[in-house]
């Protein structure tokens, strides 16, 4: 029994139980039925012999009626002292009403102690009747009564002992049927009782197999699964695998086996990811050598470059300057383009060297409070030259008081002049570039408008990117490296301000950065 | 028995009573056969004989009336001679009536005539025997009653000892009683009956 029940699944058991139960509702139901029917029986005898009793009963009491004093005893008597027809046919009423009683008496069933008395009544009545003829006579004869008196005599002492004895026949008969009725009752109880006991026990057998089933077969292991469940590290390879039970084909051991299945495929997969994870890592570590050898070869080729160009650009410099003025017009010319050209790339590789400082984290900005009203002032002056060369003019709306910020004069120049250039660059010839300071929550803003092209919708995300321009056709035509407004943002944020810009399609755009105000500043060290 | 069994019995038993008891019947048999019922029969005709005679001294009529016998009839059931026994009652009555004869107040014992049931498919020989009883008893009365009659009744309540008579054999007595009743009533027309002594 107890192996069995450990090879038991809720499946098994669930089975076992909808039959038990079934069976149970058939045992209950038959039993019932019999039960019922045994009752019903029980109530039908019962019921038969009361009223057999109880009628019988009705005739006894109208037997008394009919025989008793008074009935027919009476009016014999009476007829015999008083000679009167009245009692003459009341006697013969009574005799035959006495004979209906016996007879319907009989229908019932009578014993052998009840017919022996019902005879005797009857033997009685003829007696009766045989005095009542004889008294008749001898009154029609014109007997006298004290004569007719002695001459007709009844003895009814036996009629009336059997009615007694009636009386205690149908007693013991009540008594006896109710003994056995009682008896039948009394089997009955014992039976139910029996019935509910076995039940009771049978009910009991199954809660505590119930029980200890639910208890060793389902808590316990339900529980040590949850457990089991509970100490997996899904970010472990290598987990310990769920424990199942005895019995392989029981639930929890499907489903200790699914999470096995689980957690088999969740490894393979962690393994997959560590594997990519190892790989990206092994190629960042590629690439951030492959940046710092670009980077590095960046940094010295600048070196390299702006050693001998500055050199160039130097001795291009006292050779322009000690031209003799009768000098050919055209070598001038050819000295010229060589001076300019050497300036653009001088500041073609100031701008690379920046960038890479700024990538590799080394452009360090140290910041005082400056006007910034005189720096954008002198900065646009500077670019008035630039400006011409691009037929546009720099109109600076200059405050009148000086406005001060937190910046470093040089990278401010530097950030300025990139935005004036690009606004002479994009400019058309004959326009103006307007140049203003603007005081706003706590910050000085730098606008530089100008009424080109506009910046498209396409190119705005793109805008701070480094090697971008708005038209990459224009990189050719309107010069730059496509790092300045990169560079600028980076300088800009360096000093704790923004840059920013607004810009409308065909109508122009605004660039502008701020820092956040001075208002009390001190003197600039250094 | 334990307070569960009982209480389970009793309401088993409260069960079985409610649906069984409207099937219970209520009517009483007294077992009696046609054969006291023909006695009874033979009697009221003996009595109505004796009646006949204390009323008429018309030798002519009375042994005609004597000489009348009871018919031959075959397939009757009580329910037959019960309605037989009811016309005969009502010739009775129109007797008692033509006679200024006070209803009588003799009876059968009216809780034995309670039981006497109205349902024609249900018509017993006891029940007929109830009836004639009655009858006879009425006669007899009448018989008492007359002025001057020196009748022995007793003869009239005798008990016969017929065996296995039918309802066919109590229906041709009943025919005969009623026959001879008619020929009274007739005969009443004609020749004055002797008045009624109401002493008693």
């Amino acid at each position: 029994m107890i192996r069995a029940m450990k090879h038991l699944t809720i499946n098994t058991l669930g089975k076992w139980l909808i039959l038990f139960l079934m069976l149970s509702v058939l045992i209950t139901l038959a039993t019932s039925w019999a039960l019922v029917r045994n009752v019903t029986n029980l109530n039908a005898a019962w019921s038969d012999n009361e009223r057999s009793i109880i009628q019988k009963q009705a005739y006894l009491s109208a037997l008394r009626g009919a025989i008793g004093y008074g009935g027919m005893i009476h009016y014999f008597k009476n007829y015999l002292l008083r000679q009167e027809n009245f009692y003459l046919l009341n006697t013969h009423r009574s005799m035959l009403e006495t004979k209906i009683i016996l007879s319907g008496y009989r229908v019932l069933g009578v014993s052998e102690e009840e017919e022996n008395a019902l005879k005797n009544i009857e033997s009685v009545i003829h007696e009766y009747a045989r005095g009542i003829a004889l008294a008749e006579v001898l009154t029609n004869a014109d007997y006298s009564i004290s004569l007719i008196d002695k001459q007709v005599i009844v003895n009814d002492a036996l009629a009336l002992r059997s009615l007694l004895s009636l009386a205690d026949v149908l007693a013991t008969l009540r008594q006896s049927k109710t003994n056995v009725v009682s008896g039948k009752i009394n089997s009955l109880s014992n039976i139910i009782s029996v019935t509910t006991v076995w039940i009771g026990i049978m009910l009991l057998v199954v809660i505590v197999l119930l029980m200890w089933f639910l208890r060793y077969r389902l808590i316990y292991p339900l529980a040590r699964l949850t457990a089991a469940i509970g100490q997996i590290d899904p970010r472990m390879p290598g987990q310990t695998r769920l424990p199942g039970t005895e019995n392989k084909d029981d639930e929890l051991s499907m489903v200790a086996n699914a999470v096995n299945r689980f957690l088999d495929s969740m490894e393979t997969h962690l393994i997959e990811r560590q594997n990519a994870e190892r790989a990206l890592e092994d190629a960042k570590v590629t690439a951030d050598k492959a940046n710092k050898a670009k980077s590095g070869f960046l940094s010295t080729m600048s070196h390299e470059l702006r050693t001998p160009l500055t050199s160039s650009m130097g001795s291009l410099g006292l050779l322009n300057s000690f031209l003799p003025k009768d000098f050919p017009e055209e070598q001038r010319e050819l000295l010229e383009i060589a001076i300019r050209n050497s300036k653009s790339l001088l500041h073609l590789v100031n701008e690379l060297l920046d960038y890479d400082k700024f990538l590799s984290g080394t452009l360090v900005i140290e910041t005082s409070p400056h006007d910034i009203c005189a720096l954008t002032s002198s900065t646009v002056k500077n670019l008035q030259g630039y400006a011409q060369t691009h037929c546009v003019n720099f109109v600076f709306n200059e405050p009148t008081a000086p406005i001060f910020a937190a910046v470093q004069e040089h990278r401010f120049e530097q950030i300025l002049n990139n935005l004036l250039s690009n606004a002479a660059k994009f400019s058309s010839a004959g326009d103006d570039v307007v140049i203003s300071i603007i005081r706003k929550d706590g910050f000085v803003f730098i606008d530089v408008k100008d009424s080109g092209t506009g910046i498209t919708e396409e190119f705005k995300g793109k805008i701070f990117e480094q090697f971008t321009q708005a038209d990459s056709s224009s990189t050719r035509q309107q010069g730059g490296t496509g790092l300045g407004l990169a560079i600028s943002k980076a300088l800009t944020g360096g000093m704790g301000g923004v840059l920013d810009f607004e810009t409308e399609v065909g109508v122009g755009s605004i660039f502008f950065f701020g820092f956040p105000e001075i208002t009390n500043p001190s003197p600039p060290t250094g | 028995m334990n307070r569960f069994a009982k209480t389970i019995s009793i309401l088993a038993l409260i069960l079985t009573v409610v649906t069984a008891a409207p099937t219970a019947r209520s009517s009483v048999e007294f077992g009696l056969t046609p054969s006291p019922v023909y006695g009874l029969w033979n009697n009221i005709n003996r009595a109505l004989m004796a009646y006949a005679r204390l009323h008429s001294s018309d030798t002519q009529w009375l042994g005609k009336l004597a000489n009348m016998e009871a018919g031959k009839f075959s397939g009757k059931v009580p329910a037959n001679v019960l309605k037989l026994a009811k016309r005969f009652d009502a010739k009775l009555s129109e007797l008692n009536e033509r006679l200024e004869v006070e209803p009588q107040d003799v009876f059968l014992n009216n809780s034995l005539l309670g039981l006497l049931s109205n349902d024609v498919d249900s018509v017993t020989p006891s029940q007929v025997f109830l009836l004639s009883g009655q009858m006879l008893i009425g006669i007899i009365d009448n018989i008492l009653h007359t002025p001057a009659a020196k009748v022995a009744i007793s003869p009239f309540f005798e008990e016969n000892t017929f065996t296995d008579k039918s309802p066919s054999d109590v229906f041709g007595l009943v025919d005969l009683a009623l026959r001879r009743l008619d020929a009274f009533l007739v005969h009443t027309k004609t020749s004055p009956l002797a008045t009624k002594d109401t002493s008693r």
